[in-house]
């Protein structure tokens, strides 16, 4: 935990593959050890689950290393809540990706 | 990567049908600002080439970050740049193309120009040097103008006197030879007067074409030789009418200027309307009017879930009865909103089997929270082709018809519901109410602002009040130990316990005192004032439990500043006279609103 973790979407996990990084999604569906969570880009990402996690809520972030772009191996997570506003929250993303220096080593961002 | 440009791009583009799905690379040779005068986001102009032509386009606006410099440095669009162009849009101005980039991908800057491109306009006018400069006019086989286009050997999209045609956005008072061709898109009815001067009849039309829209007035003598010809929907060369400045009291169009026909004024039928868009819409959604202040008009598009009877309402300033008629709508946001027609347009309004309309120029009020009015300068489209349209339909045909709206007048639900009323466009942070003078001059101004409760005086929060209902007034102890309202007369055994609360409030740019009563009470305590009251006398560690929780909590506060006279001195008050819970995702959109205008 020596360096922030970004906080991406879908799109930008290209970018990140061999890094933890930070995905805020919905819970699309579980099968055993791995999830599906939509990220709010709307691309779907493959979370391969921790051995001791304990997602319930609709949406969840999930703290990952990226494996390939498409999926996301599970360091740590929590829920969300039931309701959330993925586009505001993409905004989000996209303005911390544009203002870095507040939100993560000004290198990690990834202005697409 | 390659930055390799893609052959006879420039040509492939500029064609009459552009071909699709096409990503070609280009480089860019110049990116200009051209001048759209003092309203409207910057329009950026750019110079396209595939190495072997060049041509102009124009930048879409939601791709003006790309042309932003830093400090000294180059833009991630300038001079130079390869893109690989993903969307574009091509519209013909003036019988020329006009390319409009939407979408790019910046490729690179090899810091020269490839190649040794040419002018593609220049270039094709040699090569078409005998060309009809005007497309022939296309059958018209299912509407009839109104008058044959005068004159039968000239193709019928010329205009008469030969003078080029302009622009909307051009027309300015120092221009004097000019033509536009605009479609009509709003005609008012002929009006009488008569006042002190003397009596008189006009009509007024909005005129729009590609670049904006004009509002033109006929009066008198104009009325009768242009009332008949103008039909709303079709599209006319106008020339050689009075530019003037624009009176906004009568009329909503926005431009500087308005027209107004002389005797020497042309109006002309045009047969080839393919250039001339129809009606553009900016819609807004009926959540959003919320965020619309009062008297502003938007456009709004909606399903017609209920039409009111035919009633009428006598106008003060006339003397006359006036038809109204109310409909509701609603839309995808989920909220439904009552819309007035007025006059004609609730008379002779029909709407069979729910449908989409799309209303143009309606003027937003605050009756009952947010209301429409259709004003004479406003327009609706009954089920346009429009995709707005056609996903209303399809979302009111499978869900939307069994989903609960919400109103802007529904009872307040904890947290959600008191949104109607909490008026964004008077929304100022601590620091604006004190640097306006806010509340200190001869009427009470009204505010709202998003602040933390940073402490509750805990004396006399609350006062013994009268137990009737609507008065509130202080009740007095009497000698039997009854309580007595002064001004109702009335005596109870027990006063009805009423918060009246100091509380400290502060944002990021200051703090203030503000004034707090029984509802504002209730929600920040979550009790009523006789508990608390009660907590107060009986569980004292409890009691201050209680008044530390408060302080944090962020409300959005609708406020009443005034000057108060209390033991000779002159103060300002700031009274609460509503109090909201924050509804993140509406404040988060807020936010976000505002951090764009600095991005």
């Amino acid at each position: 935990m020596d360096r922030p973790t970004p906080r991406i979407n879908s799109k930008r996990m290209q970018y990140y593959v061999g890094q933890v990084v930070r995905m805020t999604g919905k819970m699309l569906r579980v099968n055993g050890d791995t999830a599906i969570i939509e990220s709010t880009d709307g691309g779907q990402v493959e979370v391969r689950l921790s051995r001791d996690s304990h997602l319930s809520d609709d949406f969840v972030e999930i703290i990952g290393n990226v494996e390939d772009p498409h999926t996301l191996k599970m360091l740590a997570g929590c829920d969300m809540g039931p309701d959330l506003d993925m586009q505001t929250w993409d905004t989000m993303i996209e303005m911390m990706h544009k203002f870095p220096h507040i939100f993560m080593d000004p290198e990690q961002a990834r202005l697409l | 990567m390659s930055l390799d440009l893609t052959p006879s791009a420039c040509s492939a583009l500029m064609q009459d049908v552009p071909p699709e799905e096409y990503r070609p690379t280009l480089q860019v040779l110049s990116v200009k600002q051209v001048n759209t005068g003092p309203t409207g986001p910057p329009r950026m102009r750019v110079i396209i080439s595939d190495g072997e032509y060049f041509t102009q386009a124009m930048l879409a606006t939601q791709l003006n970050h790309l042309t932003e410099k830093p400090e000294g440095g180059l833009a991630e669009l300038d001079k130079n740049t390869v893109i690989r162009l993903e969307k574009f849009a091509s519209n013909s101005v003036q019988n020329k193309r006009l390319i409009i980039l939407l979408d790019l991908t910046v490729l690179g800057n090899p810091g020269q120009k490839i190649g040794n491109p040419a002018s593609f306009e220049v270039a094709k006018a040699e090569s078409h040097a005998n060309a009809m400069p005007a497309p022939i006019a296309p059958p018209v086989t299912i509407q009839k103008p109104a008058q044959p286009a005068p004159g039968g050997t000239r193709p019928a999209s010329m205009p008469r006197n030969g003078g080029p045609i302009f622009p909307i956005e051009g027309l300015s008072p120092y221009q004097n030879k000019w033509t536009i061709k605009a479609r009509v898109t709003n005609k008012s009815d002929i009006r009488h007067w008569s006042n002190q001067k003397g009596e008189g009849k006009l009509f007024s039309v909005t005129l729009m074409d590609e670049t904006g829209e004009i509002r033109a007035t006929a009066f008198n003598a104009q009325v009768d030789e242009f009332y008949e010809l103008m039909q709303e929907g079709k599209v006319y060369f106008v020339s050689k009418g009075r530019i003037g400045p624009a009176k906004r009291q009568f009329s909503n169009v926005s431009n500087l200027y308005e027209i107004t026909f002389e005797r020497n004024t042309e109006v002309e039928p045009c047969l080839d309307a393919s250039d001339v868009p129809e009606v553009k819409y900016q819609f807004v959604t009926l959540e959003g009017l919320q965020d619309i202040p009062k008297d502003a008009t938007c456009d709004v598009i909606g399903v017609v879930t209920e039409v009111g009877e035919l009633g009428e309402i006598l106008a003060k300033a006339t003397g006359r009865s006036v038809p109204k008629r109310e409909i509701s709508i609603v839309d995808r946001s989920g909220f439904s909103c009552r819309l007035t027609l007025w006059g004609k347009s609730g008379e002779t309004f029909q709407a069979p089997d729910q449908p989409v309309i799309a209303f143009k120029g309606v003027r937003v009020g605050d009756y009952g929270g947010r209301n429409l009015s259709f004003q004479s300068s406003s327009q609706m489209s009954i089920n346009p082709d429009i995709p707005d349209a056609h996903q209303l339909r399809g979302w009111y045909d499978s869900i939307g018809n069994t989903q609960a709206t919400r109103s802007f007048s529904s009872a307040a639900v904890a947290g959600a519901g008191d949104r109607g009323q909490f008026s964004r466009s008077e929304l100022k942070t601590i620091a604006q109410v004190k640097d306006e003078n806010l509340g200190m001059g001869e009427k009470a101004d009204f505010f709202t602002t998003k602040a933390s409760v940073i402490h509750v005086k805990q004396e006399n929060f609350a006062y013994p009040a009268c137990r009737s209902e609507k008065c509130n007034k202080k009740v007095v102890q009497t000698t039997d130990g009854r309580w007595e309202c002064v001004s109702c007369g009335l005596t109870f055994d027990e006063p009805e316990y009423r918060y009246l609360l100091s509380i400290s409030v502060a944002d990021h740019t200051g703090q203030a005192w503000l004034s707090a009563f029984n509802d504002a009470g209730e929600m920040l305590f979550e009790m009523k004032a006789g508990d608390l009251q009660n907590l107060k006398e009986s569980d004292e560690s409890q009691f201050s439990r209680v008044m530390s929780d408060v302080r944090s909590k962020l409300y959005n506060f609708s406020c009443r500043a005034r000057q108060d006279n209390y033991n000779d001195q002159t103060k300002v008050r700031y009274n609460v006279s509503r109090m909201t819970k924050l509804d993140f995702k509406t404040e988060m959109k807020a936010l976000v609103e505002n951090m764009k205008a600095y991005m």
